[in-house]
């Protein structure tokens, strides 16, 4: 035991007694502020939504999940300028010999089997995200493993990274005029358009199923480009 | 409030306390850089699970209506924090994926993952570069000092 691991368990004791202290003084209710109620309330009549964590994520708070998708934009650009692809270094490492042989029957049947299945199960999720627990986030996620699945059995194949990039571009650029025609049309960026309509319904809650769309599709395209960096590596 | 209402919430931040611990601890003691990535990862599941924790209410159900209802009737949880949990785990995979790709470049640059030996090259490396700078800042502190005090020396006169 050195005292480098001595001191960083000291420290951490004494972390651990402060959040204790910290937490017993913490309120016993979801009352801290008294908006999350209010939107339980109103966000039925309001938006349409069943799903009322959608509407917190795409029309109360929608300016926020621009600037998280501006997030993940800037990390997966930031993975594909670290990890650029270099063809010297690609033939020289000592994998890129391994890396060629092709999967095995099982892997590629298997591939070959669950890529329509994922994209169903992915659209379905996106499609349903504001009536359902899911959204553009879970099956953006979906959609890129669908994606990526089928170059995990095919090594020696590239991914098309630039297919990726539009699709992901088209999806942010109707991400931000939607909110733009909210914002002349409304008089706020990214305000909820159309009839809330009924709650539950598959067309219900106006324009926040094309925001959530277009929130997939950006997820996916991005997740699959990074994972398929990744496996370039 | 009840006391097994009670319990739920000292559980959860326990639970919290000791993950953040957990991850804080594996950053700190170990080496590896992966292994403090993925100490990095246990700490960001205790950040989400303190949000819920905080939006969570006793006896609330999800904030989602079932069908044929169009208003909640009963009561439920604070729908904020989970909207930021849902987007915190999104960040949180594209910044494992960042701080991946840059582990794979450390790995290709210095031959290895241990923070120590690559402290002691970089070490190395940067005494050379030092002694280097060293002597061409001297060769130009020369090549600088000649002209001034010839400029000053002509100005004098």
């Amino acid at each position: 035991m050195k005292a480098r691991h001595i001191s960083s368990l000291l420290f951490l004791l004494g972390l651990g007694l402060l959040l204790i202290s910290i937490f017993q003084n913490l309120p016993y209710s979801n009352n801290l502020t008294g908006i999350g109620a209010n939107i339980n309330a109103q966000a039925p009549q309001q938006v349409g939504t069943a799903n009322i964590v959608t509407s917190v994520i795409l029309a109360y708070r929608g300016l926020d999940t621009l600037g998280e998708l501006l997030i993940l934009f800037t990390a997966s650009i930031a993975a594909g300028m670290v990890l650029a692809y270099n063809p010297d270094e690609l033939t020289d490492s000592v994998l890129g010999k391994q890396q060629q042989q092709p999967a095995g029957f099982i892997l590629q049947t298997a591939a070959d089997l669950l890529m329509p299945f994922l994209l169903i199960t992915g659209m379905y999720i996106i499609l349903h995200g504001h009536i359902t627990p899911g959204g553009g986030f879970q099956g953006g996620a979906i959609l890129a493993a669908a994606f990526f699945i089928p170059l995990l059995t095919l090594p020696g194949k590239r991914m098309d990274y630039q297919l990726g990039s539009l699709l992901e571009a088209l999806a942010g650029i109707s991400f931000i005029s939607i909110g733009l025609i909210a914002l002349f049309w409304k008089g706020q960026f990214l305000a909820p358009l159309g009839e809330p309509g009924v709650p539950g319904a598959l067309l219900s809650a106006g324009s926040l199923p094309l925001l959530y769309l277009a929130t997939g599709i950006k997820v996916g395209a991005e997740l699959a480009n990074l994972l398929a960096r990744l496996r370039d590596a | 409030m009840t006391d097994d209402a009670g319990w739920i919430y000292i559980f959860a931040y326990l639970g919290v306390i000791g993950l953040l611990l957990l991850g804080l601890l594996t950053m700190l003691i170990y080496r590896n850089v992966i292994r403090i990535l993925l100490g990095l990862v246990l700490v960001e599941s205790a950040i989400n699970l303190l949000l819920v924790t905080i939006g969570f209410h006793p006896g609330g159900i999800a904030p989602i209506l079932e069908s044929g209802q169009t208003a909640l009737t009963t009561l439920a949880v604070d729908p904020i924090p989970q909207a930021l949990v849902l987007t915190a785990i999104v960040i949180g995979v594209g910044v494992q994926a960042l701080a991946l790709s840059l582990v794979i470049k450390v790995y290709r640059f210095y031959g290895t993952l241990d923070i120590q030996e690559i402290a002691n090259i970089t070490q190395q490396q940067s005494q050379q570069l030092s002694h280097h700078d060293f002597t061409r800042s001297n060769c130009s502190r020369q090549a600088a000092t000649v002209p001034n005090t010839l400029t000053r020396g002509g100005s004098d006169t």
